[in-house]
């Protein structure tokens, strides 16, 4: 199962997760992350931990990561931040506890990138049904057939079709010209 | 907002029960806002040997007026100096008499006879420039299939080429992981050519280029696409600034005599092929592209191409990029290497001494970074180096900019 958050850092992502977790926080703020298991620091002041990714392709509701507040884990009132209005709703933000950004699930992630050779490999024998959201890697300039730089692969087909005995298999588009 | 319209029409025809509005936003968000970008490129290519030198430029531009469609058009100015290698008479180039009689019955014009014999020299060519033009068209449906038309525009002064090409993309599946691509192209040049005497004439050609493709989303980080292509080149195939000996009784002594000629290729070239790339981000900062071709003709060559790419991304604004190419292919019916012991031609019949229809191997290094000088600003840079098995060798340096919005 792919998980959502191991693709690369979108803004639009990171807005669409906060959208689903809904719970957390009713706005799209502008935020950053690294990786999994990081915490995010909106421009609201407001600390969310996406410890626990969206599963891809699954109506599954993500887990329910609010810490679970114990009279004796809950902090003194007096430590408590002073909630902030909600520029669209007007209503008080409820203050969410930050998880570590060192998690045992993020742990797990480490691991299983640590053997992701192997599950890369299987991934290229097994076709999986990619769902649009997941195709923010497959947009990247280096996934582009022709490359990063698409001029500077023209040229070299210039030379080979001038240098060698064949040609074909890289498009219908081009001109001709005498240098064979 | 365009986007959001669009999408939600992808939407109608998909399962829009499982589409939530996470997967809306999120989508919207993957669908990449094109970018207008103008590009300006430079190729320096040198062969060794003091062969052929070769100074290129490309202006390009790739506009986007909405998400439907996208205009590309590019225009290109390159310098060909230097020589190139062909047989030539060792002392000075006869005459004879009956090379009329000769010329009558030989496959291509004979020049003359040099009783001291011939070697491959490089022989200089004129400094010569060509001018290019291409304009292409793309346009996508509801679906985001693509329909894309081109046409481009060359001439030099003895080699003039037009072409018209088009090519469609079809999603088979709502979730546009697969893909198949149909596109044709067809070329009409003109090529001006030596006749025996030397003077020049215009002669036609035509190549017409079919293909047909496939593509599959694997994962999230891989495609694999396949390709089979056939090609049809029909009309006056031959290089006429390429020589060959032929040999011929010329003064009915029972002893032949060798002969300076013109090579002849066949009038029909008719092709085939298939092609595998496999594309893959290993890493967030680590792609490789794995291709390979396969390449036959009935002219007898057969052709195998390996390639392997690697981009590393070093840091946001850097990308460098490592191509390793090996390409292998075998000789053409009609061509005899000029440093074998026998080289020389019948009067009739094809005939090639041109190295690039011979067997041969080759190979690729490639060294590339494109560094993002500011927000919409990229340069970038490559240096090549080819080598066949024989005893041709080029290098090269290339660079550009390209400004994006």
């Amino acid at each position: 199962m792919k998980r959502l958050f191991n693709l690369q850092p979108v803004a639009g992502f990171a807005c669409a997760g906060f959208l689903s977790v809904g719970t957390f926080i009713s706005g799209c703020s502008s935020a950053t992350y690294e990786k999994p298991g990081d915490v995010f620091q909106s421009s609201m002041d407001v600390k969310v931990s996406i410890d626990e990714p969206l599963l891809a392709g699954s109506e599954k509701q993500p887990a329910d990561i609010t810490p679970k507040l114990t009279p004796e884990t809950a902090p003194k009132p007096a430590l408590m931040p002073k909630p902030k209005a909600n520029p669209r709703t007007t209503k008080p933000l409820t203050a969410v506890a930050v998880k570590s950004p060192v998690s045992p699930d993020a742990n797990k992630e480490s691991a299983e990138e640590t053997a992701g050779i192997w599950s890369q490999i299987k991934d290229f024998f097994t076709i999986e049904k990619v769902r649009p959201w997941q195709k923010a890697t497959l947009a990247k300039e280096t996934m582009k057939a022709s490359g990063p730089i698409p001029g500077a692969e023209k040229f070299t087909l210039k030379i080979y079709t001038s240098k060698e005995g064949s040609r074909g298999g890289t498009g219908v588009a081009g001109g001709g010209c005498g240098c064979n | 907002m365009a986007a959001l319209v669009l999408l939600a029409a992808a939407v109608a025809v998909t399962d829009m029960k499982k589409i939530t509005s996470l997967s809306l936003l999120a989508a919207a968000a993957s669908m990449a806002v094109a970018e207008d970008k103008i590009s300006l490129q430079n190729l320096q290519y040198e062969e060794s040997d003091q062969r052929i030198k070769v100074d290129d430029w490309v202006l390009s531009a790739e506009l986007n007026p909405d998400v439907d469609n996208q205009i590309t058009v590019n225009a290109g100015l390159d310098t060909i100096s230097g020589a190139s290698p062909a047989w030539q008479p060792r002392v000075a180039l006869e005459r004879p008499d009956n090379l009329a009689d000769v010329n009558a019955v030989a496959a291509s014009p004979v020049y003359g006879y040099d009783p001291a014999g011939y070697d491959v020299v490089n022989v200089p060519v004129p400094d010569e420039h060509r001018r290019s033009f291409g304009l292409g068209w793309l346009t996508r449906d509801k679906q985001r299939n693509e329909l894309f038309v081109g046409a481009d525009y060359s001439s030099e002064p003895d080699y003039i080429s037009r072409a018209v090409s088009a090519s469609y993309l079809w999603f088979t599946d709502a979730s546009k992981n697969t893909s198949l691509t149909i596109g044709s192209s067809l070329q009409v040049n003109r090529s001006l050519v030596f006749d025996e005497f030397f003077d020049t004439h215009w002669e036609d050609l035509t190549a017409f280029n079919l293909e047909l493709g496939i593509s599959q989303v694997v994962s999230p980080r891989s495609v694999l696409s396949a390709n089979v292509f056939a090609l049809r080149d029909s009309g006056y195939l031959t290089n006429h600034y390429q020589t060959i000996l032929r040999l011929a009784d010329i003064n009915d002594d029972g002893v032949f005599e060798t002969l300076l000629a013109a090579e002849h290729r066949p009038d029909l070239r008719r092709a085939a092929g298939t092609s595998l790339k496999w594309m893959m981000q290993w890493q967030s900062y680590y792609a490789t592209h794995t291709g390979y071709r396969f390449y036959y003709d009935d002219w007898g060559i057969q052709s195998h191409t390996l390639d392997f790419k690697q981009y590393l991304t070093v840091m946001d604004e850097l990308t460098l990029s490592l191509v390793w190419r090996y390409y292998d292919q075998t000789e053409a019916d009609f061509y005899k290497d000029p440093d074998s012991q026998r080289p020389e031609f019948a009067l009739g019949g094809f005939g090639s001494s041109d190295h690039r229809m011979g067997e041969f191997s080759a190979q690729t290094f490639e060294l590339g970074a494109a560094y993002d000088v500011t927000q919409g600003i990229t340069l970038n840079a490559q240096v090549g180096d080819y080598d066949h098995s024989t005893d041709f060798s080029a290098n090269w340096v290339a660079v550009g900019i390209t400004f994006k919005r």
